[in-house]
């Protein structure tokens, strides 16, 4: 075994996850070099600092208490959504017609958990107090940039309209995976478009047809427009302060490019 | 029925979910150094994952799929204005005796062969030291020394090759000797 290869074994050998063979031969070049032996013994010693000394920072009772009752929420939203709505059809089928005139309207349901997040990351970029980003405002330059920078290949046309402004772009992230986040602008207002893996996400049902037929998603959560549309594996989301009408001619020349 | 399989199955994850919780908050607070920015990125990381509960893959490590939402999370909201090394939490300390006075018995660090070049070295040292660190060593080596995550775990926590996450706990760990080498003496 050479020191390069003892380098790489060192941190299973600390772990005690290397195997017999391996862990011998290790421990034979060791024996006859010291380089190698005193950067065992300095990364032992380190390891065992911070695993016996550091602390280990413990949630406080009281963000576990709030995190609990947002699981009862949930817990509960699920048990209205499920039995409100079945008890209420019962009473109506009991009581007739007059009944269910007079019975609640129903409760709205929910909006997907894909709309409220990339609204949440949108609310989250526009409060930054500097919105230029990392990738500059060139379409080539930014399309080069985040090669390299994103585990996915990003096959856009980012310039597809003169009437919006394409203000730059950074990577960013999304749950568990990257994000290409690029910003425009019209006027005062701001638009995101993240492009992401899509991977085990769900996207929501009911669709609408753009002019020229890509199936783009419209929704509106706390009075922003979102629109949602697939394309090769990407989850594509638009999301601005402008109204479905406006912002449906930037989704619509993305997404058919 | 189906219904009540995934109700079932979201209630056994939002209690597998809690009970990471404080490797969550653990690793949030070494890397916000603020206990306030580090419950707001646990609160979160919790809200993403249930609300994505379906997306996890049943079989791979939740830890791990979680402490990631944790280092995203943190990534977009202080990217800009987080600096190289953690000092909020230890403001002030710089060359005093710590806030909580001096160290106590079982605050030392007994000579057990292993720590013998440290004995004189204190609980609070070690924090201190690592909070100095910068953060690209800090975080792989609370991952590895604290939250018992393996290399390979690590990767996919920092979205980096494997190479690169043992190469900076190799790094991390000898800048730490060299804080210590102060305080041991």
């Amino acid at each position: 075994m050479d020191c390069r290869e003892a380098i790489e074994y060192l941190e299973d050998f600390l772990e005690e996850k290397l195997g017999e063979g391996q862990a011998s031969a290790l421990e034979a070049h060791l024996n006859l070099c010291s380089g190698c032996a005193a950067e065992f013994h300095l990364q032992k010693e380190m390891k065992a600092a911070v695993r016996q000394m550091a602390t280990r920072h413990a949630a406080s009772p009281q963000l576990r208490a709030s995190l609990r009752q947002t699981e009862a929420g949930r817990v509960a939203a699920r048990w209205l959504q499920w039995w409100v709505p079945a008890a209420a059809f019962l009473l109506v089928l009991g009581l007739g017609t007059a009944l269910y005139l007079a019975s609640p309207p129903a409760r709205p349901s929910a909006p997907p958990a894909l709309v409220v997040e990339v609204v949440n990351d949108y609310i989250r970029f526009t409060q930054r107090a500097r919105q230029e980003e990392a990738g500059g405002s060139d379409p080539q330059q930014l399309i080069k940039w985040f090669q390299g920078r994103l585990d996915f290949g990003l096959d856009l046309a980012v310039d597809g309209r003169k009437d919006f402004q394409l203000v730059g772009g950074d990577v960013s992230y999304f749950l568990d995976r990257k994000v290409a986040c690029l910003l425009y602008r019209k006027g005062p207002h701001v638009i995101t478009l993240s492009v992401l893996r899509r991977e085990g996400i769900e996207v929501p049902k009911g669709s609408f047809l753009s002019e020229r037929g890509h199936p783009l998603y419209l929704a509106q959560h706390r009075g922003f427009t979102v629109i949602l549309w697939e394309r090769n594996d990407l989850l594509h989301a638009l999301v601005s302060d402008l109204d479905a009408k406006e912002l449906t001619p930037l989704a619509t020349s993305i997404a058919n490019t | 029925m189906p219904g009540l399989q995934d109700k079932e199955r979201r209630r056994d994850f939002d209690q597998q979910a809690l009970a990471h919780l404080d490797a969550l908050y653990n690793l949030a607070l070494w890397m916000t150094g603020e206990p306030t920015d580090a419950e707001a990125l646990v609160q979160e990381t919790f809200l993403k994952a249930l609300r994505f509960s379906h997306q996890f893959q049943e079989g791979t490590n939740l830890k791990a799929w979680l402490l990631k939402i944790v280092k995203n999370s943190y990534i977009n909201r202080y990217r800009k204005r987080r600096s190289e090394s953690l000092m909020p939490l230890f403001e002030g300390w710089e060359g005093e005796e710590p806030p909580h006075g001096p160290a106590g018995a079982d605050d030392l660090i007994q000579g057990d062969g292993e720590l013998g070049a440290l004995r004189s070295v204190v609980r609070s040292d070690i924090d201190k030291a690592l909070a100095k660190l910068p953060e690209e060593f800090r975080i792989p080596i609370i991952l590895s020394d604290l939250e018992d995550l393996s290399i390979g775990e690590i990767s996919g926590v920092l979205s980096c090759p494997k190479g690169t996450v043992k190469s900076r706990i190799f790094r991390g760990r000898r800048l730490l000797k060299e804080l210590l080498k102060d305080y041991g003496r």
